[in-house]
């Protein structure tokens, strides 16, 4: 538990150090928002027809950007060498960085989004339930991006790999993600979608670690 | 398709032009048969040819790693 | 390096002794190069004998469906595909498996060689269904469960291949891939789990693919020769793949200089 505090806050530090990176996707997250009405035109009904997805394909692509210097910095530096062979359960090394991965991106992506909602016209009662199933579905993704990143690690340029890698496995937290939002339009229960959200989180909590921890070993090695 | 009431034969088509056009489906029938033909043996090709290549490049560099010139195999 | 070169003497005596034995040989690159290069005449014959049965008894002998006409021909290609890149998957996140645990050698070739032979046959599953599709639905593409799940996969497929690509040393390449096979290997049936559920969210009564009950057997059968000539297709190019992939590792070896 130790392991995974000490991760967690020095990743938290390197963060606030560097702010530029955790405003960029945020940044990118709105003004792509922003576009949506000119591509589409400003119609309000087919605008919140398509704002959940939206949201959510922004959301990951948002993660897509911000994850790709994850593990890239404590690389070059050799700090991530250290925390393969130093921090006995690299399980709780690997989620503690993931976690203060997730307080800069996940978490105010969440916030941002009623924004990004009422731009999109998304009605007002909708806007807790994207919230709610960002804050359920963001964690998971952070996760998942961990994997490509810590596969991609040695890669230069390794950007549109990652994607490659990475969003393939997005696609369940998309379909259930948007599914807690667009139900109602839909005439199905919202529990369902969430309860999935759940699982998937809690899946990815206990495996998502291993596999980005074995994937840095490889890394660290080459 | 009025004549399929006709002798049951071994073939599913009256003529080789009734089997070329297929029943108006022709394009889509041959078109999906040609691409997955070619497809697959494309990979044969590729696959054994690789092979054979590989062998020969490495037979050509043990000839060169042995001194003694009449000496294959 | 190699765990698999040790001696089988051992191993005769236990119990399954000659299961160790095998397990041991299949890890010898040598020994798989040698008796690969005959298995790969057995696989390829079936492989011939069979397509060119099932796909002249589909094209010209299977009567006609009275629903779709003659472009259910195209199942006797299009299912077999499907169902081969979905098993070059499953084989893909078993060969990572054994690679990571046991770091056998020819589970990193299985892998490398069967990447580009599952990359191939989900495209053409896609392709073959897409053209299938414009007489029957009336579209080109249509997202349905099985079209979006087959074009996952084949974005993994893709992903694999650039992975390994991308990592320059052959042994850290091949690990990585690994974990990304058994990663895939998990998220397939949730991925295609939910895009199920995401097909009946958005059930749109445009089109609607009715089950047929029951194949009749002059449909079946081609069906299933087709479906083993694959198999055995997929054998045979495997096989040859990995060969090859056994003699650029081991070119240094005596016994690949004694070929």
């Amino acid at each position: 538990m130790t392991v995974f505090v000490s991760s967690l806050a020095r990743d938290w530090r390197a963060n606030l150090r560097q702010p530029s990176q955790i405003i960029n996707p945020l940044a990118f997250f709105l003004l792509v928002v922003s576009l949506f009405p000119l591509g589409v035109g400003p119609e309000p009904l087919v605008l919140a027809r398509i704002a959940p997805g939206v949201v959510w394909v922004l959301a990951l692509l948002a993660a897509l950007l911000s994850v790709e210097g994850l593990y890239r910095q404590d690389y070059d530096d050799g700090s991530l060498e250290q925390l393969v062979i130093g921090a006995r359960p690299l399980y709780f090394a690997v989620l503690g960085k993931a976690t203060s991965q997730w307080l800069v991106t996940g978490a105010p992506l969440t916030l941002l989004a009623p924004i990004a909602g009422f731009m999109l016209y998304l009605p007002t009662e909708q806007v807790g339930w994207l919230m709610l199933s960002l804050a359920l579905g963001t964690p998971t993704i952070t996760l998942l991006a961990g994997i490509g990143a810590a596969l991609t690690v040695g890669v230069n340029r390794g950007g549109t790999l990652l994607a490659l890698i990475i969003l393939p496995l997005f696609v369940p937290v998309l379909i259930f993600g948007t599914a807690v939002t667009e139900t109602l339009l839909l005439g199905a229960s919202r529990e369902f979608p969430l309860l999935i959200l759940c699982a998937l989180l809690a899946a990815s909590i206990t495996l998502a670690p291993f596999a980005i921890a074995a994937a840095l070993k490889i890394g660290v090695e080459q | 398709m009025a004549a399929q009431e006709t002798v049951e034969t071994f073939w599913a088509f009256d003529s080789f032009s009734d089997f070329l056009a297929m029943g108006n489906h022709g394009f889509y029938v041959w078109l999906a048969y040609g691409l997955t033909f070619l497809v697959l043996g494309g990979l044969a090709w590729q696959s054994f040819a690789g092979h054979a290549r590989l062998r020969r490049d490495i037979a050509a560099q043990a000839r060169r790693n042995t001194s003694s010139p009449g000496a294959p195999k | 390096m190699s765990s698999g070169r040790e001696t089988d003497s051992g191993a005769q005596r236990k119990p399954h002794g000659w299961l160790k034995t095998l397990w041991h040989k299949l890890g010898s690159p040598r020994w798989f190069y040698d008796i690969g290069g005959r298995w790969l005449y057995g696989f390829g014959a079936f492989a011939v004998v069979l397509l060119t049965i099932g796909t002249i008894w589909g094209l010209a002998v299977a009567p006609i469906d009275y629903q779709q006409g003659n472009s259910y021909r195209i199942m006797f290609v299009h299912v077999p595909t499907a169902i081969v890149a979905q098993s070059c998957f499953m084989l893909c996140g078993a060969a990572g498996m054994v690679l990571l645990v046991w770091r056998m050698k020819m589970a990193d070739m299985a892998l490398e060689a069967a990447v580009p032979i599952g990359l191939l046959m989900s495209a053409l599953a896609l392709a073959s269904g897409s053209i299938w599709g414009r007489p029957t639905w009336g579209a080109w593409w249509v997202s349905d469960a099985r079209t979006v799940s087959t074009l996952i996969m084949l974005f993994l497929y893709i992903a694999l291949y650039a992975l390994r690509g991308a990592i320059p040393r052959a042994e850290a390449a091949g690990r990585a891939c690994a974990v990304l096979a058994i990663v895939g290997l998990v998220n397939i049936p949730i991925i295609k789990y939910s895009v199920e559920w995401w097909n009946t969210l958005h059930q749109t009564s445009s089109f609607s693919v009715v089950e047929r009950p029951a194949m009749p057997a002059s449909m079946y059968l081609p069906l299933l020769l087709n479906v083993i000539g694959f198999y055995c297709f997929f054998a045979t190019v495997l096989i040859a793949r990995m060969r090859t992939l056994v003699l650029k590792k081991e070119s240094g070896a005596r016994w690949v200089q004694e070929l």
